[in-house]
């Protein structure tokens, strides 16, 4: 088991091998007062990015929470998987119950979005005592929604390369408030996953569902969405198609940063990270 | 933690903090922290500006992980803001904001007096501009020879409770380990450079607009100090929080940080 303590002095990171093999790179943000014994965040990138996709995020929790941001299974620095490799929400609901197994971890705080939305909930649902507090945000409950988007699947990775299928969304997932250079920041960042772990990703996507989770969710839950209703992605991001999810997570409430983003966490992360804070805050005084 | 190997074999150890969009330009900080500190102790600080500028933590040298300073050597505020200067240099940075509290507040003035070209803004927090208690006061002993006749620890607690007046136990602990990790040779030589520390004379020679904070009973920097040094400098305001402890970067440090950050961006400031 790791010392949290000691590996953030400030901003740090570590690799951890799971079980099966799998080097888990993670990064850890700790600014609390070292007397004290903080409560921890964990931020779950989404598809085809990163732990650094957080990074506007890590002032906003990192006075007051350790916030501990893993690379997902694939992605980041962490093990690519192969083209074949058969992915599940029960697999990435397990590396994160390892890596919290490993860090000592009991009931953290969990932050995730767009897919890794779906893992979270899944999560939740299997391990109810291992969660403190949930905040889903700009996610898809069933991966056959994402895949349905044009040019969203596989066959575009696997012909032109992850850097292109991820232009090629960039204006749908950031919106229009964000300048060309972050969308090209994001679309390198991006750029960086492995083909293989990409398009393998994709082409299992459309089998994963998160909706049997919602009922059995028992801890608060907070879901943010940019409630963008035009556009590409708007089946995934309106209002009126979260709340018909949402209201099936019994202690859960919907939060709406407006935006023409599907990805709101990067978008709005000025808005976002406080209003995920506040929730937080509040959930721990009940 | 970065290392920077100096050009005469010293280590200088940093922490750099880059939460500003990867995309745009963003102002650096250079932060400096007291004598028997490292860079690890603004934590409380980086949350409150990370987002707005990058920042650039140095364990000054002699202090923290960067090189002790060997038996006998030698530690003035010249030398270390030439380092400082090896620093930006090494991270192509031509020009910063500075923050210094206490006598990292004093190498702050020090390095703007050196290297004017260099700093845009300065804040100095508690910051001395003499420091005639490191001679010994009222015929006392000198923090040199409390060193050598009680060693590192004991000149630390003997500080301790003006230091952090009404601070909790467990902070208090916290820092006094932090500080007891510091080399007594590093200490020693720096307790000389601030026995002849007078800055007073200099101070209408700073050019970079500057924000003194510090207490109102501050019993390291008398109170009409920093009062006459923002008085002397050409565009210097002062803010006085009403405190007894001197550590105000440790004790105040969301106020410091808050007002800090204000001033560094150039906002109205209340």
């Amino acid at each position: 088991m790791h010392d949290l303590r000691a590996v953030a002095d400030g901003s740090a990171h570590a690799t951890l091998t799971l079980a099966d093999g799998l080097a888990v790179f993670l990064r850890v943000d700790d600014f609390t007062d070292p007397w004290t014994e903080p409560e921890t965040i964990v931020l779950l990138h989404g598809v085809a990015e990163a732990s650094e996709a957080w990074f506007a995020w890590i002032p906003h929790l990192a006075r007051h929470y350790r916030v501990l941001r893993p690379d997902m299974r694939g992605f980041g620095r962490t093990t690519p998987m192969p083209l074949d490799h058969h992915w599940s929400l029960d697999e990435l609901s397990g590396d994160l119950l390892a890596v919290l197994d490993h860090l000592g971890l009991a009931a953290p705080h969990i932050v995730a979005a767009k897919v890794a939305g779906m893992v979270g909930l899944h999560f939740a649902a299997q391990h109810p005592s291992r969660v403190a507090t949930l905040t889903v945000i700009g996610n898809p409950v069933r991966g056959s929604d994402v895949t349905a988007i044009p040019g969203y699947g596989a066959d575009t990775v696997e012909r032109h390369g992850v850097a292109y299928w991820a232009a090629l969304g960039q204006a749908s997932r950031l919106g229009s408030s964000m300048p060309p250079q972050a969308h090209d920041w994001w679309t390198a960042m991006m750029g960086r996953t492995a083909a293989s772990t990409q398009a393998g990703f994709l082409r299992s996507l459309g089998r994963f569902d998160a909706t049997p989770a919602l009922e059995r969710i028992m801890c608060p839950t907070l879901v943010v969405t940019s409630g963008a209703s035009a556009g590409t992605s708007s089946s995934i991001t309106s209002e009126a198609a979260v709340r018909a999810w949402q209201s099936r997570i019994p202690r859960s409430r919907l939060c709406v940063l407006a935006s023409d983003s599907y990805h709101v966490a990067a978008s709005d992360a000025d808005r976002a990270a406080p209003a995920v804070r506040a929730f937080i805050e509040g959930a721990r005084r009940v | 933690m970065t290392v920077l190997d100096l050009a005469d074999g010293r280590q200088l150890h940093y922490r750099l903090d880059a939460f500003t969009d990867p995309w745009a330009s963003a102002d650096t900080v250079l932060m400096l922290h007291g004598l028997a500190e490292s860079g690890r102790t603004w934590f409380a600080w980086v949350p409150a500006l990370a987002r707005r500028f990058r920042l650039v933590r140095p364990d000054l040298p002699g202090f923290g992980e960067s090189s002790p300073v060997a038996e006998g050597g030698s530690w003035s505020v010249d030398a270390v803001t030439d380092d400082l200067a090896a620093l930006l240099d090494h991270l192509q940075l031509e020009r910063v904001h500075v923050i210094g509290q206490r006598a990292g507040g004093a190498l702050a003035l020090g390095f703007a007096l050196r290297h004017p070209q260099r700093v845009s803004r300065m804040v100095l927090v508690g910051a001395p501009f003499a420091l005639p208690q490191s001679r010994g006061k009222a015929g006392g002993p000198s923090w040199r020879e409390v060193l050598a006749r009680e060693g590192m620890a004991a000149l630390n607690e003997k500080t301790m409770s003006d230091r952090f007046a009404g601070a909790p136990r467990a902070m208090r602990d916290w820092w006094l380990a932090e500080m007891n990790r510091t080399s007594p040779h590093s200490m020693t030589a720096a307790a000389a450079a601030m026995e002849t520390l007078d800055l007073a004379p200099h101070l209408m020679k700073v050019q970079a607009p500057s924000l003194l904070i510090t207490s109102d009973r501050n019993a390291l920097v008398p109170l009409q100090d920093t009062v006459a040094a923002a008085r002397a400098m050409p565009d210097a305001r002062l803010l006085v929080l009403p405190a007894d402890s001197y550590h105000l970067a440790a004790t105040h440090a969301q106020a410091c940080a808050t007002a800090a950050r204000s001033f560094l961006a150039s906002e109205p400031y209340a």
